[in-house]
């Protein structure tokens, strides 16, 4: 039998400790692990032996840290390594597989660290070949505390080999990983990328590990295979030490077996005793196979959104369709401004955000690739991934950091052909239309069709009928007065015949007709009351959430109307004082009234009056009392993040009436390669910024070369670079040098903790901001010139 | 782990001197900073007894060589040091990052906030110390600081297990992510 046979179908047994056996075999210390596999191969062989003898039918390879950020021989060692187990298996005349054991890589994935996704996956990679190479039987990815690195690892080992894949994670007590997940959302993410086990080791002895078992086993369909410590560390004179018995160790893993783990093993502070004696207490136990579990949920990297009783709310707002300011920002690149589309529909309670970000004349892949990144750093909201590019689509699913939601698949059969492959391998949950080539069907029985044909589709690629959600599409009213009725009968039948979870964008209902929120929202309540399970609306409208909190309330989903009692509370809080004017508005830092007063100005005033007349002259007031000592960091940014919504209602009705207005000049800023704090150099954009300039804003850990040809590609005159660390000044010196060496006319401010005036002459630069005000200055005077 | 912020110094890291105090509106953001970031911060610490040994201008723990003068005259009446490390988690980095798309004021405000929280950490973490390691207990001494190479933080780490116990990476320029995260000697003095 192959492993994966004998991996759902009986109790294998892992070995145990490696790196504390190797010493105890004459390992030194401070020496690396797997240096041994070339010096001293007959220590590892020894540490082999130890667990065959002892009963294990799985033994892990020692490659557990060879990975290129720590050796030069990668796979030198891995060969080394797996060829030692095999021949170690092949002299003890026992049957066991060997596992190539891939760890951490000892750095954090960005947004966190500063490892790239596809660097990861390269260093994965590497490994991965040079273990499939040389014979390994399965990968064993074990020791992961983050699941955008557990991600990277999964792909590297799928797509370089046809071996099984295992991956183990480190949790703490509470059953959260490093990087925030629990053990819900690890379980389905891990799931969705299609692993052939799930498990924990490390960390944790098996006390607790029996506790994180059962929340694993309510949502896991994949088998579980679990590693403890000898119990918890303790420190004994300086020692760590891990108290366990053998004896103790084996009477908890039967424990653990019986509460469904297929297999296991043991981490820290266990030895063969440890492992002798759980195989001789559960050899003989009947495994208890995992049930199959249904349900439907999409991921993020920390938040699981399962599809229930209650209906789910994603947020439609990031679509160009129909929307000036959102177009605009995404010709420009303007990435903050979906950001903020992103934390406000959040914040209005969207449990799930839709990213649409095409338009014909953007590279829709790489602005995709850029959304999600920028949105999964910052809000913990699972993405619907919504384009019908399918370059964009793998992109999205390849970086997304979870299980996604995907928008859309039809009954089309190239959309299926093309949808379904990118959905089996990365996971997600896809939105189905039951519209085909012929267009959308007029009739329910149509739709249905269509529905019933999607689901034997998607089966046949290996895709489960809880990973499909149903849209039956609803057109407008106005064209057909039973429209609304068609696909209110197709959500009932969807749910009732079918038996699967339903979607709907709510709004083309009323298309064409006056007031539509109030069409939108009776609608939406019709349609939860026929079962609907997520309705893509946007969570900004007060009429489409007062449907939702009074449908829940009403329907028994709202515990103590807790949801809706607080959105009834949060209405009748917003008290606008108007006894401001703009200017003492964002003197004092008051948005609301900011964003009031900016509007009534522009029924009276220009936009270049206001801007002249009140914005500027406000912010040189709060920029003087900074720089006089009056006004301190938060005053100064409070007013500019003011006066930055002045701005961009002036800006919104610039757009609307279609003028042109004369910009101050472009500035380039970046934090230099190496440098990941961006606090300072995101300070000084937005001050820039709401003193007019356009500002490019290249992020942090950004090369000389980036930069340098960003400058050149924007014809940049003064490019503004930040650096915090002594230890990134010289990369700042090298991105001013390779600037002035392509065009000696470019000018460079910079500014950090540790630069003086002084030092910045040094480095070649043309001026110093002491401070984020000071920026503002020097940009003013040189755009003066 | 009930964590506090201390206000005066949460003012002094944004800028406030000679005696200006925050205005009322400040505090209050100061208290948002506080409520969101105590929902999202996962604050852990860990640390490590050694042996050291004196040289003319810096110590040597476990054959390792930490060059620093000053922090050599900090550990004169020391006969033992404990390497410790704490942070505030990933939690606190994602929400100024959120926030330095959505307000500008509040980033900063989060991230002095922050770095109060993460003292505040310390301070507990090495009352607790005291109680498991009896002796007279130095004041933290953390790399990158008097005199003591940013560089060292490589060595700091490999005497302390921060990135398997802690999540704490360290990138080329040994700079630690998360952000709020805090790596010292302490010396301690045993009778």
């Amino acid at each position: 039998m192959n492993f994966k046979e004998l991996f759902n179908n009986s109790i294998l047994f892992f070995d145990g400790a490696m790196g504390t056996e190797l010493q105890k075999n004459g390992l030194k210390k401070g020496e690396l692990p797997e240096n041994l596999n070339i010096n001293s191969p007959e220590i590892v062989a020894r540490v082999h032996k130890s667990y065959l003898d002892a009963g294990c039918n799985v033994i892990t390879a020692n490659t557990f840290g060879a990975n290129s950020l720590k050796f030069d021989n990668v796979p030198e060692i891995i060969t080394k390594a797996v060829e030692i187990a095999k021949n170690t298996i092949k002299e003890s005349g026992k049957n066991a597989f060997v596992a190539l054991d891939v760890g951490p890589l000892g750095k954090l994935l960005k947004p966190y660290g500063d490892l790239e996704f596809d660097h990861a996956y390269d260093l994965y990679k590497e490994q991965v070949v040079a273990g499939a190479n040389a014979g390994a039987d399965l990968i064993l990815i074990e020791t992961m505390g983050d699941l955008y690195e557990i991600k990277s690892a999964v792909l590297a080992a799928k797509e370089n080999s046809d071996l099984p894949v295992l991956v183990s994670m480190i949790f703490d007590s509470k059953g959260i990983l490093l990087t925030g997940a629990d053990i819900k959302t690890a379980v389905i993410t891990l799931e969705g990328l299609g692993v052939d086990g799930i498990g924990m080791n490390c960390g944790l002895g098996p006390d607790q590990m029996l506790e994180l078992l059962k929340e694993m086993t309510k949502y896991s369909s994949t088998p579980i295979f679990i590693q403890p410590n000898a119990g918890l560390p303790v420190s004994v004179n300086g020692v760590t030490t891990y108290n366990v018995t053998p004896e103790e160790f084996a009477q908890k893993q039967m424990q653990i077996l019986k509460n469904g783990a297929c297999a296991l093993g043991g981490c820290c502070g266990t030895t063969p005793e440890h492992i002798k004696a759980m195989i001789d207490l559960c050899k003989n136990e009947q495994i208890t196979q995992i049930a199959k579990k249904q349900f439907t949920a999409v991921t993020s990297y920390s938040k699981t959104v399962i599809f229930g009783d209650k209906p789910i709310i994603i947020g439609e707002r990031i679509n160009p369709t129909g929307k000036k300011m959102l177009k605009e920002a995404l010709r420009n690149n303007d990435m903050d401004y979906i950001y903020r589309e992103g934390v406000s529909q959040a914040d209005a309670g969207a449990d799930i955000l839709d990213v649409n970000v095409g338009l014909p004349e953007i590279d829709e892949p790489q602005m995709m690739q850029t959304a999600i990144l920028g949105l999964q750093s910052i809000l913990n909201t699972p993405l619907q991934i919504d384009t019908s590019d399918i370059v964009a689509m793998e992109k999205a699913l390849r970086y997304y950091n979870g299980k996604a939601m995907v928008n859309s698949v039809n009954g089309k059969e190239k959309v299926m052909d093309e949808v379904f492959p990118l959905v089996k391998k990365y996971g997600g949950v896809l939105v189905c239309l039951t519209l085909d080539e012929n267009g959308i069907p007029e009739t329910v029985e149509g739709r249905i069709d269509i529905a019933k044909r999607i689901i034997t589709k998607a089966e046949s690629h290996g895709i489960k009928k809880e990973n499909l959600v149903f849209d039956p599409l609803c057109m407008t009213v106005s064209t057909n007065k039973d429209n609304a009725k068609i696909t209110l009968e197709c959500i009932e039948r969807l749910n009732n015949e079918l038996g699967v979870k339903t979607v709907l964008g709510v709004s083309n209902v009323s298309f064409g007709l006056p007031n539509r929120e109030l069409l939108n929202s009776a609608f939406f309540t019709l349609a939860m009351q026929k079962g609907l399970s997520a309705g893509i609306i946007n969570p900004k409208s007060d009429a489409m959430m007062n449907s939702f909190y009074s449908y829940c309330a009403l329907c028994g989903l709202d515990d103590n109307f807790e949801q809706y009692i607080q959105n009834v509370t949060e209405t009748k809080a917003e008290v606008k004082p108007t006894d401001v004017d703009l200017k003492t508005a964002i003197l004092k830092g008051l948005k609301i009234q900011a964003y009031d007063l900016t509007q009534k100005e522009l029924e009276t005033k220009t936009p270049i009056e206001i801007i002249d007349n009140i914005l500027i002259p406000a912010l040189n007031e709060v920029g003087k009392g900074f720089e006089d000592n009056i006004v301190f960091l938060p005053g100064l940014l409070r007013s500019a993040g003011t006066a930055g919504i002045s701005f961009g209602v002036i800006k919104k009705h610039i757009l609307n009436s279609g003028t042109q207005t004369e910009e101050k000049g472009k500035i380039l800023i970046a934090t230099v390669e190496g440098d990941i704090h961006d606090i300072g150099k995101n300070i000084v954009k937005v001050l820039l910024e709401n003193y007019g300039f356009s500002v490019i804003d290249m992020g942090k850990d950004i090369t000389p070369e980036a930069i340098a040809e960003k400058a050149e590609n924007e014809n940049i005159k003064l490019v503004g670079l930040s650096a915090l660390m002594t230890t990134t000044v010289p990369s700042m010196e090298k991105t001013i040098r390779l600037l002035k060496a392509k065009n000696p006319d470019i000018s460079v401010m910079v500014g950090g903790a540790v630069l003086t005036e002084e030092y910045a002459k040094t480095i070649g630069a043309d001026f110093y901001g002491k401070d984020a005000m000071a920026s503002v200055r020097i940009a003013e005077k040189f755009f003066a010139k | 782990m009930l964590l506090k912020y201390d206000l005066h110094e949460t003012a002094r890291y944004m800028g406030y001197k000679h005696g200006a105090e925050p205005s009322e509106d400040v505090c209050k953001l100061c208290e948002v900073a506080y409520n969101e970031l105590c929902k999202v911060v996962t604050p852990k610490y860990i640390y490590k007894e050694y042996d050291f040994k004196k040289t003319t201008d810096g110590i040597i723990v476990d054959g390792i060589e930490f060059k620093s003068a000053k922090l050599l005259s900090h550990l004169k009446d020391s006969n033992a040091i404990i390497l410790f490390g704490a942070t505030l988690g990933v939690g606190a980095d994602t929400l100024v990052r959120k926030y330095s798309v959505t307000d500008v004021a509040m980033t900063s405000i989060v991230h002095c906030v922050g770095a109060s929280l993460v003292e505040n950490l310390c301070d507990i973490a090495c009352e607790e110390l005291k109680n498991t390691i009896k002796g007279d207990h130095k004041y933290r001494f953390s790399p990158g600081y008097g005199g003591l190479d940013i560089s060292s933080q490589a060595d700091f780490f490999n005497l302390l297990p921060m990135t398997k116990q802690l999540g704490v990476t360290l990138s080329e320029n040994y700079m630690m992510t998360p952000t709020k995260t805090v790596t010292a000697f302490i010396g301690v003095t045993k009778e």
